[in-house]
């Protein structure tokens, strides 16, 4: 009876919500921010974020430019932002790939299982061994350094992380007598896995993307900043945190600014990723 | 007169059920469990024979051989008559399933929770697709009005409700494919005493309405004796003991019977002094 | 006072999102020494609630109000986190409900004996061992060297539930409060572990609180039975002549509705009005 009362909080509104998982708040105050004005950067940027300008090289952040300007003069803050922008995108677009391609992995080979699953693990584990950033390395070398390119290197790099969970999942779910019940009444693979295996699946999966962004923010910008993603004069938080290298030390806002945004983006989806975990979930076992 | 007799809602010859617990490293089997070992019984039609063990005495493999979920290793499953089919294909699952199907103990896991009430109820004739959603609601609402869930609930999700409910809804689905035979594996060892009572009077008299069938396992000897006309007991997959239920229940033959019953407390018999 | 556990008005609140939830209402219950009294009542009924306010386990967002709860002459209200760790174990345990859950999988049951044993007692590991000996030795285990060296997971759940009342034992507490303790149990291993449950309270003198919804285990193993609803004693006196002679109607329910007491196929005797328990319990 107490898992009774704990889910029919579930559906109760977002104030309630928000009391109850304080991750999910702090989650949303840090995201809510960035997402707006990563949104609004052609509004809210005065200034253009490719516009050189010499004269106005390293200037500390003033009432014309909030967050200084880098070494060719650009604002940081229209840099920031649309470096938000990009960052946000190419983190959606790993996600995305990862969580559609693993979710479909993950569901074929649990709910299959047997040496179908025992082979499709042992594939993900072989590539899940292998070093992030080796891969990371070979695939954006092999396809050329671009964003895209980087989208879909990690995105594919990911998919083992969702494939993984999904498996768990659709293993545990056959075995519901719900699905037995189906089974047993004539139903196809394809009915059960569509009517009883992936909405079941669906909140684990969402807790799961939501923490993947935050990995996927931080690998799109550690590749940016070592040159293999964003290519100048592409403003993308990892490739500005790049360029400021050589003036960490006296021009301190360059590196300052878009690495906080970072951070409060990472940080922001994985509390994101706690809270809606707490919220879906809070008996803390999946069914 | 020449009356041919109707053929028994249920038969089992020397049904054996084997599980493989290990392999070796090449897939073949190492270890294996008996689940069920030369088990035979009959079940007339509209009768409710119950089925008492322990755990680990093999009844719920039973309840799921029966309905098709495991399969034996030898032996002939009978039901009404013709022998069942053992082929796992969609189509024969959906023929067993018109004569036979299964109520689960866990009112919580036996529902999916993101099926509403009367998709629940509807699911059997959606995995068919035989007729628009508009006439499996209406089927939904019929069914429901039999089992005692009213129309508000129709709309709800199995969380919002209650355990003694949830299992109506379970029994309203096992009967919308208007089945001959029941096979309910503890259907109200979850619930409490109060609304296992509406639940077993809802079974007697959906029993007396639809001359249906029960196959009933359960371990509490009470229910059992107010339920069923015969019963079989399990030991480690074999039957030790069956016949008429007040003679099993109350003189027991084998040894493994007695101690059985005298091991359930029960109201008006002593066996420890306080 | 002779009674081992006292609890006197006690009422347990839950604020909710609307309204206040009241799930225990005005609940006295006293267990004398020696005695095994019963607390029966349906899911939602607070008899598990009540029983953990007795020992300061109840959920954090309860409200607790009571005039007295004693036990072994502490008031449990007054006591502050530290007192309240200390007399549990000593001079109240608990079996609770699910054997599989209750022991940690990954110590050794010696390990946890000891553990317990020598929180209570200042003992050297080798006295712990030999004391945790004994207890398992009491609850009829035969080979209670094997039994200390395993994990919980390598033993059955009839041996588990002994391992637990050999710890709730262990310290010979005034009083054992079980929860249901033999739901999850087959039946020849439910009669075992209420035969030891009843040996164990005579041989440490430890009175017992046992919580059931099986009428059949108060009959057999209680002197005493209190019946809650909804939150509330609806009944309470010796067990034998409250179930032969229930004066509540919801005592007579109950005992209508068990399937033993009416003849066979016959529809019992309980209307459909009985309203299913509401969610008493919010997370």
């Amino acid at each position: 009876m107490n898992g009774d009362s704990a889910r029919r909080q579930r559906t109760g509104s977002l104030p309630l919500m928000l009391r109850r998982s304080p991750n999910l708040l702090a989650g949303l105050l840090l995201l809510l921010p960035i997402v707006a004005c990563a949104l609004l950067a052609p509004v809210i940027a005065w200034h253009d974020p490719y516009a050189v300008d010499v004269q106005a090289r390293l200037l500390a952040p003033s009432a014309s430019h909030p967050f200084g300007t880098d070494e060719l003069g650009r604002d940081l803050l229209a840099r920031v932002l649309y470096g938000a922008r990009a960052s946000l995108a190419v983190a959606f677009g790993i996600v995305a790939i990862g969580a559609a391609a693993g979710t479909l992995v993950g569901t074929f080979s649990g709910y299959l299982g047997g040496k179908t699953d025992s082979l499709i693990m042992r594939l993900v584990d072989i590539f899940m061994a292998i070093p992030f950033m080796v891969i990371a390395l070979a695939l954006t070398s092999a396809l050329g350094p671009s964003l895209v390119n980087l989208v879909i290197a990690v995105g594919l790099l990911s998919v083992p992380f969702y494939a993984r969970m999904a498996r768990g999942l659709a293993l545990s779910l056959r075995r519901q007598p719900y699905v037995l019940a189906a089974w047993a009444m004539g139903a196809s693979s394809a009915f059960i896995v569509r009517r009883h295996i992936i909405p079941n699946m669906v909140s684990s999966m969402i807790v799961l993307a939501s923490i993947g962004m935050s990995g996927a923010i931080l690998a799109s910008s550690a590749l940016s900043f070592i040159g293999l993603g964003a290519q100048p004069p592409m403003a993308e938080l990892g490739a500005i945190i790049n360029g400021s290298r050589s003036y960490i030390l006296d021009e301190w806002w360059y590196t300052l600014f878009p690495g906080v945004v970072l951070v409060m983006a990472a940080f922001g989806f994985n509390l994101l990723g706690d809270g809606l975990r707490d919220i879906l979930d809070p008996a803390g076992v999946s069914r | 007169m020449n009356t041919t007799p109707k053929p028994d809602a249920l038969a089992l010859k020397d049904v054996t059920v084997r599980f493989t617990t290990a392999r070796t490293w090449f897939g073949r089997v190492s270890r294996q469990v008996t689940a069920l070992d030369c088990v035979s019984l009959r079940v007339g039609e509209g009768e409710a024979f119950g089925l008492i063990g322990e755990s680990g005495s093999g009844k719920s493999t039973l309840a799921r051989v029966v309905v098709g979920l495991e399969q034996p290793v030898s032996g002939q499953l009978l039901l009404g008559g013709r022998p069942a089919d053992a082929d796992r294909g969609r189509a024969a699952r959906r023929l067993r399933s018109d004569y036979c199907q299964i109520v689960f103990q866990d009112p919580r896991a036996s529902l999916d929770p993101r099926f509403r009430v009367w998709e629940i109820f509807a699911e059997g004739l959606e995995i068919r697709g035989e007729l628009v959603t508009a006439e499996r609601r209406k089927m939904a609402e019929d069914i429901a009005e039999r089992v005692g869930i009213t129309k508000a609930q129709l709309d709800r999700y199995p969380h919002e409700l209650s355990g003694g409910q949830r299992q109506r809804v379970a029994i309203g689905r096992a009967l919308v494919m208007k089945p001959r035979l029941l096979v309910l594996d503890e259907p109200t060892s979850a619930l409490d005493v109060t609304i296992q009572a509406q639940i077993l009077n809802m079974l007697l008299r959906l029993q007396e309405e639809h001359n249906l069938t029960y196959l009933f396992i359960s371990h509490n000897v009470g229910v059992i004796e107010h339920i069923c006309h015969r019963v079989a007991v399990l030991y480690r997959g074999r039957i030790i003991e069956s016949g008429d239920v007040a003679r099993v229940l109350r003189q027991p033959n084998d040894e493994y019977t007695r101690n059985l019953i005298a091991a359930v407390p029960r109201v008006g018999t002593t066996r420890m002094r306080p | 006072m002779n009674a081992v556990l006292s609890i006197r008005d006690l009422s347990v609140r839950f604020p909710s999102a609307n309204a206040e939830v009241e799930a225990v209402r005005n609940v006295s219950i006293e267990v004398g020494r020696g005695e095994i009294t019963g607390l029966v009542g349906e899911s939602g009924s607070g008899k598990t609630l009540t029983a953990m306010c007795a020992m300061g386990l109840q959920p954090a967002n309860a409200q607790v109000s009571a005039k007295r709860i004693e036990v072994a002459g502490h008031d449990v209200t007054a006591l502050d986190r530290m007192q309240l760790r200390s007399i549990r174990g000593r001079d109240i345990a608990l079996v609770p409900q699910e054997p599989m859950n209750s022991l940690n999988p990954t110590l050794r049951i010696g390990k946890q004996l000891e553990i317990v044993i020598r929180t209570h007692k200042a003992m050297t590991r080798a006295e712990a061992r030999a004391s945790a000996l004994h207890s398992l030795a009491q609850m009829s285990i035969d080979d209670p060297d094997r039994v200390l060296r395993a994990y919980p997971f390598e033993l059955s759940g009839g041996m588990r539930q002994r391992v637990l009342l050999a710890m709730a034992f262990s310290c010979r507490p005034g009083i054992l409060i079980a929860d249901e303790p033999t739901t999850a149990l087959d039946v020849t291993v439910q009669q075992q572990v209420l035969n030891l449950l009843q040996a164990g309270a005579r041989a440490n003198d430890t009175s017992v609180l046992f919580i059931t919804h099986d009428l059949g285990v108060v009959w057999n193993l209680c002197h005493r039975v209190y019946v809650m609803r909804r939150g509330e004693i609806v009944e309470h006196g010796a067990a034998r002549t409250v179930i032969e002679a229930p004066q509540h109607p919801y005592t007579q329910r109950l005992l209508a509705a068990l399937p033993d007491n009416s003849p066979p196929r016959t529809p019992l005797p309980v209307g459909m009005d009985e309203l299913e328990p509401g969610p008493h319990r919010p997370a």
